[in-house]
């Protein structure tokens, strides 16, 4: 049940969204993060679906870029670029170049005097690309950078070459600072005199050039002290040699890293990897370069059993539509606990459930206890509550369209063939069942586990327009008689920590 | 298990409207003729509108927590606008109108100055959304939230930190969610005489 981002940036009606968790199979999590399957009737988690990029959007310039374009843009949006220190998207400022007076016969004489020049800037914490040593570039950005933040190409480097430059840069920050005190200048300079003083580490914070020292000064570490140091450092860090062909192709997909969960990405990325591939960014702060804005991308979401679209998103940039959305919110009905009045360990607690209809038909569920040999699953973190009670015979939940001209039924009337004793409350498509139990521990949250059944009628008028077009024909023909399905599902509710006796 | 806890107010402290606005009587209504509400809103105390700046336009259910400030973005101009009669140098920006959409949330003083915010929008509380972004559709922003100038918050994005960045994606089903969350906090927001 991975929810994709840190619980704190969440809106508050998403932050406590695990206290109910649906499971279904293998299938388990908050419902608002899962989608239900028309097709197959099943709840789907990310795993489950497969993603499908239609296209990809700039979301500073608006631009779009199909698949095919995009195989070397994956990187993002060849034109905007975000700053490298805190992310905004840079701005274009444009300077005008007086020129040396060279053809003052010209007949437009101020544009020969002046040349346009374009660079980069951040307005929110004022990097520049002047200030970072890239040259201005002669043009606007239009289908490429017009800047060049490297001497070389936007590729990487030999990996060989880049693993040296690495591991000298970190021998160079591993020997302990005690060797060169850079506090007082005063100190540091007798120190440089001092004979024992090796000369290879004169350069400390000029990192790269430590490797050329120690080359030039005959055998690494001819200078004495720090020999060992080296020999031990050396042992420690990973031999270019272990950059084995097939490591170096599972880290190229490392810009796939923003799809992937975390457990996947550490499969696929371990330090030893990460170590060996210092990206794009170069070692020192000054050499940072921007990098291009990330493309937003338009995905249609695919059941991966069935193939069914179960998801399309239709978005502009100003607004969204979906041409299907299988929201399990959409297609389950909601089941959320009230906190209980009273909530103390050993005695019987009473609390109220509101499930909330999202279908278009009625529904009637029934509600089972696990059965009491029945392991409990890994997502429970706490006591579960002894003495549950639940509703007897099945319940009605109104649809979403009959409920609002039917008054009558607010309040707390029964249905036909309802266990009335167990409603709390009715309101239009929403029910307040009471459930009861007993917690056991005030060291851990109580936990209520139950299965849920109910049925879901098809109507057979949601004609699914992917590539099969004879199951389309089949459901017109076969649009009177709706199809029951009865779907179970697995219910665990966290109600929270219990007070002592 | 999110559940919104009922608040009461002082029925003293708040006009209600024809269309279900409750707005507080502390709240400061700059040039209200030009704030167009369209109902079923909450302006809570010592929040701000600056409609005397720009026309602020603003979608059905809004909820303007304690001390949010609305105030229309400006654009700046390569000119100054010519000097009135009075003499008074001439301004080299414009204010803008602003648009605020449906179910939008605004946190505790939180400061708008976007050209315009989407439907179902969460703002979350201490923000300061800076002069010329659009945030659009479905977008949810944490507390104590920095969004630069100028910034494009696209759909289904939710937006943190200091300085922003989108951190991730809201469910789709997030225009449910928000439309319940407002509309609860609307039913919930009640008068201190129906407390029981
Ligand atoms: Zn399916
Ligand atoms: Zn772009
Ligand atoms: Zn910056
Ligand atoms: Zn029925």
């Amino acid at each position: 049940m991975a929810i994709p981002v840190p619980k704190n940036v969440l809106p508050p009606f998403l932050r406590e969204s695990e206290k109910v968790i649906y499971s279904d199979g293998d299938v388990h999590g908050s419902l608002y993060w899962l989608s239900f399957c028309q097709v197959c009737k099943k709840l789907r988690n990310r795993k489950g679906m497969l993603e499908e990029i239609e296209m990809h959007r700039c979301t500073a310039c608006s631009e779009t870029f199909t698949i095919t374009e995009n195989s070397d843009k994956e990187k993002g949006c060849p034109v905007c670029f975000e700053c490298p220190c805190c992310g905004q998207t840079l701005v274009v400022r444009t300077a005008l170049l007086p020129l040396p007076v060279v053809a003052k016969e010209s007949v437009d004489e101020k544009a020969a005097q002046q040349e346009k020049r374009f660079h980069l800037v951040c307005q929110t914490c004022r990097w520049s690309s002047r200030a970072a040593g890239i040259p201005d570039a002669t043009r606007l950005p239009s289908i490429s950078s017009p800047w060049r933040f490297k001497p070389d190409t936007m590729t990487p480097q030999d990996p060989r070459e880049e693993m040296t430059l690495l591991s000298d840069y970190y021998r160079a920050v591993s020997i302990p600072d005690k060797v060169v005190p850079l506090k007082s200048p005063q100190k540091s300079k007798r120190l440089t005199k001092s004979p024992a003083y090796p000369s290879v580490l004169g350069d400390k914070y000029k990192l790269v050039s430590v490797a050329q020292k120690r080359i030039s000064s005959g055998v690494g570490g001819s200078a004495g002290l720090a020999t060992q140091d080296l020999v031990v450092l050396e042992a420690k860090l990973p031999k270019p040699e272990c950059l084995s062909e097939a490591a170096m192709e599972e880290v190229e997909e490392e810009e796939l890293l923003r799809y992937l969960s975390e457990d996947q990405a550490e499969k696929r990325l371990d330090w030893k990897q990460r170590l060996q591939w210092p990206g794009e960014q170069p070692e020192k702060v000054d050499g940072l370069a921007p990098r291009r804005k990330p493309l937003a991308s338009k995905l249609v979401w695919k059941c991966r059993s069935c193939l069914h679209i179960m998801c399309k998103m239709d978005y502009t940039a100003q607004t969204y539509a979906f041409k299907m959305n299988s929201s399990a919110p959409l297609l389950v009905p909601t089941i959320q606990p009230c906190k209980p009045a009273k909530f103390v360990v050993g005695q019987v607690c009473e609390f109220v459930v509101v499930i909330r209809n999202p279908l278009g038909h009625d529904v009637h569920m029934s509600f089972t206890a696990p059965l009491p040999d029945e392991e409990s699953p890994a997502w429970i973190d706490g006591m579960a509550a002894s003495n549950l009670t639940l509703p007897k015979g099945p319940v009605i939940l109104l649809n979403r369209a009959c409920a609002a001209d039917e008054k009558s039924l607010g309040g707390t009337d029964s249905l036909t063939g309802e266990d009335s004793s167990a409603i709390a409350f009715r309101k239009l498509y929403t029910v307040g069942l009471r459930f009861s139990c007993v917690p056991l521990s005030a060291e851990s949250d109580t936990w209520v586990s139950f299965y849920t059944r109910y049925d879901f009628l098809e109507t057979q008028t949601t004609v699914f327009t992917t590539g099969k077009s004879d199951t389309a024909v089949s459901g017109d023909t076969a649009a009177k008689e709706p199809i029951t399905t009865w779907i179970s599902l697995r219910i665990d509710m966290n109600l929270g920590r219990a007070a002592a006796k | 298990m999110y559940e919104l806890q009922e608040q009461f107010y002082n029925p003293k402290d708040f006009v209600e409207t024809n269309t279900g606005n409750k707005v507080n009587k502390k709240t400061i209504l700059c040039g209200s003729q030009q704030i167009l509400l369209t109902g079923k809103s909450i302006l809570d105390q010592d929040s701000v509108i600056r409609a005397d700046l720009a026309t602020v336009r603003i979608g059905r259910n809004l909820v303007l927590s304690r001390g949010a400030i609305l105030k229309p973005t400006y654009k700046p101009l390569s000119k100054a606008i010519l000097p009135s009669k009075t003499g008074a140098p001439g301004l080299n920006f414009m204010y803008q109108n602003m648009k605020i959409g449906e179910y939008v949330f605004v946190g505790e003083k939180s400061v708008i100055q976007a050209v315009s915010v989407g439907n179902h929008v969460y703002i979350g509380n201490n923000c300061v959304i800076s002069r010329g972004v659009i945030i659009h559709d479905c977008v949810s922003i944490a507390d104590n939230t920095f969004v630069p100038p100028d910034t494009v918050i696209p759909v289904f994005t939710i937006f943190a930190g200091n300085i922003g960045k989108p951190v991730g994606t809201l469910p789709d089903c997030t225009q449910e969610l928000m439309e319940n969350f407002i509309t609860s906090y609307y039913a919930k927001f009640l008068p201190q005489s129906s407390r029981v």
